[in-house]
């Protein structure tokens, strides 16, 4: 399932995936992945996905239909 | 132990030594290990998975279609280049459509010229013989067939980065 939540909170920050992924210290191709929905990531990067984007893991990553 | 055996070590060792100078000298930051993120290290291990089974199945066939018959070579070890190439093939095509065989810290450009000249190099050596007729000597594949596999293999990886960049780009 696409990760939307995580493609416009970045949108809203201005940020590309590459500046998001340099950030986080991995490629532009997992953030790309992981906004469409392709891969689950760990904890510990989704922890620092939310630290850039200043969200908490539950407005980025928690799924309410799951 | 040969005097073949003795040269074969030396190409591996000097092919080694080179592989991580140049590794080091195309890293962005200047460091022999290539850094992957966790997706990638993911991907990776199941493209070393699909290549152990292509290794076992490419063995297999070799042996069922009597290709594995030691006496078509030269120097006996070369058979095992026809498995490590599909191995090798195997692994880097699985790694290049799942966007983890370039790492964070590799420059792409500097690689794909470095493999371009490593695969004109080794499609050289390998062709030339087929039309000096020095590839077949008394019904026995000699060496420069390892260079042929080698080659041939680097067109395998060449074909797959362009696929990738026309999918890519397709994506996009």
């Amino acid at each position: 399932m696409k990760n939307l939540r995580l493609k416009s909170s970045r949108a809203a920050l201005d940020m590309s995936q590459d500046e998001l992924a340099k950030a986080v210290g991995v490629s532009r191709q997992t953030i790309s992945s992981i906004e469409k929905g392709d891969y689950n990531p760990t904890i510990n990067l989704c922890i620092k996905i939310c630290k850039v984007l200043g969200k908490t893991l539950d407005e980025l990553f928690w799924d309410e239909e799951a | 132990m040969s005097t073949t055996s003795i040269f074969w070590i030396m190409g591996i060792i000097i092919g080694v030594l080179v592989s991580l100078l140049v590794i080091k000298a195309f890293n962005s930051d200047g460091r022999i290990k290539t850094k992957y993120d966790e997706r990638q290290i993911a991907a990776r291990g199941k493209a070393y998975m699909y290549s152990f089974y292509a290794v076992i199945i490419t063995n297999a066939l070799m042996m069922v279609i009597d290709v594995g018959d030691e006496n078509l070579f030269s120097y006996g070890a070369m058979i095992m280049s026809i498995p490590i190439c599909v191995g090798i093939a195997v692994q880097v095509t699985v790694s290049i459509f799942k966007d983890a065989y370039i790492g964070m810290n590799n420059n792409f450009k500097k690689y794909m010229i470095f493999m371009c000249g490593i695969s004109a190099f080794n499609l050289m050596v390998g062709i030339r013989p087929l039309f000096t007729g020095d590839m077949i000597v008394d019904g026995k594949l000699q060496s420069p067939f390892v260079s042929l596999m080698v080659g041939l293999m680097f067109i395998v990886i060449a074909v797959d980065f362009m696929i990738k960049r026309i999918i890519d780009g397709r994506e996009e």
